[in-house]
């Protein structure tokens, strides 16, 4: 096995980016359809002028008057649908601008580009600190984020859990498991249950 | 993995919330700030005018005119674009792993089937796996494999990354290339219905 040459580093490192951050698809196809409709519309409204039908709701030249004449109407509602529409347009600017990143972590490693969800990296640390904290499977929760992993642990009452040796033995885990970024690790113990 | 031009995806987000950022301050101004309302009435009743004298100058007939006829034009194009656009998405995978063509000797053509078919075969048997999925796609014109796994529950990702990485070597050796690969490990829907791997 050999490291990959110039042009794979390439392929892998667009890889990399863009299976770790969201392509932006969803919220585009859902606007340009919405825009399709608007513009279907406005289309129909015009061919119906032009051969002398009833507007859908209302003439283009009818809305051209209606626009000209905005300054002449009430202002609360103008007021909430403009704000309405600029908070909308502004959370749209955000979308565009922010890399919106997807709960998954890079793998090193040598000949494949490796991407891995958290929730797959969370159930491996869990099983780690489950066994280290001596308690029930069930009773550890680890939730993952970009660089944090949060370790819960439920001691059935009257054990003690060795919390400090719950957080270095995940630590090492995450170490050995060559993330990036990699996460810091800490332990939290909620109060110990009967039978837990 | 997929041939999404991205950019352009963030470009057209960015271009519609500006519109409506632009709209909704407009109508916000036009209401509360009486400058802005005086200059809308003032100016906007002559501006409707001009375009209406615009239409009759270039009637085609009493009811049509070329202005029409052109916004309807220049709608249909743009939803034609916008179509487009939606249909470009997601789009990138390939049948063809590799071509290679020597002097005298012909063209050899490797079919991207005949790659996910042996991977597929190699990670069947694997126990830290549900599930494994490889298919081929083009990136920027070079064919890259995508393989796609379920991990069982609780198994270390990079037990997995490594039983991965021995199959796609193994395929190199059969290939006598080296093909890039991408690999995802998930946990989802199918990991948790299955049943934790065992500690031995």
């Amino acid at each position: 096995m050999s490291a990959p040459d110039a042009a794979t580093e390439r392929i892998y490192s667009r890889i990399r980016r863009r299976e770790t951050t969201s392509p932006r698809a969803t919220i585009a196809i859902v606007l340009a359809l919405v825009l399709v409709l608007a513009i279907a519309y406005a289309v129909t409204e015009t061919v119906l002028s032009l051969a002398g039908a009833e507007p859908l709701i209302a003439a283009p030249p009818e809305m051209g008057s209606a626009v000209a004449g905005l300054a002449s109407y009430d202002t609360t509602p103008m007021i909430v649908g403009g704000a309405i529409a600029a908070l909308v347009g502004l959370v749209l600017v955000i979308v565009a601008l922010t890399p919106g990143r997807r709960p998954r972590h890079l793998l090193d490693s040598e000949r494949v580009a490796t991407v891995v969800d958290d929730e797959v990296i969370a159930s491996a640390l869990s099983r780690t600190a489950a066994l280290e904290g001596g308690v029930d499977p069930d009773n550890a929760r680890v939730s993952v984020s970009r660089r944090s992993a949060l370790v819960r642990l439920t001691p059935a009452s009257g054990a003690s859990v060795p919390q400090a040796a719950v957080t270095d033995a995940v630590t090492r885990q995450l170490d050995g498991l060559g993330l990036t970024p990699t996460p810091r690790a800490k332990t939290v113990l909620d109060r110990a249950r009967v039978g837990a | 993995m997929t041939s999404t031009r991205r950019g352009l995806n963030r470009l057209f987000v960015f271009v519609v919330g500006l519109l409506l950022l632009a709209l909704g301050l407009g109508a916000v101004a036009v209401a509360t700030v009486p400058v802005v309302r005086d200059g809308w009435s003032g100016t906007a009743p002559s501006v409707q005018r001009s375009v209406d004298e615009a239409h009759a100058a270039s009637a085609l007939s009493p009811a049509v005119s070329w202005i029409t006829v052109g916004v309807i034009a220049v709608l249909v194009i743009l939803a034609l674009l916008l179509i487009a656009f939606v249909l470009k998405q997601g789009h990138g995978r390939t049948g063809r792993l590799l071509r290679e063509t020597r002097e005298g000797e012909g063209t050899t053509v490797v079919d991207a089937r005949v790659a996910e078919t042996l991977l597929q075969d190699a990670l069947a048997g694997r126990d830290e796996l549900v599930s494994s999925h490889v298919t081929t796609f083009d990136v920027t014109g070079t064919p890259t494999l995508n393989i796609a796994v379920t991990a069982r529950r609780g198994v270390s990702p990079r037990a997995v990354a490594r039983a991965v990485d021995e199959a796609v070597v193994a395929l190199d050796a059969v290939l006598g290339r080296e093909v890039p690969a991408y690999l995802h490990i998930s946990g989802g829907f199918r990991a948790r219905t299955t049943a934790p791997a065992r500690v031995h």
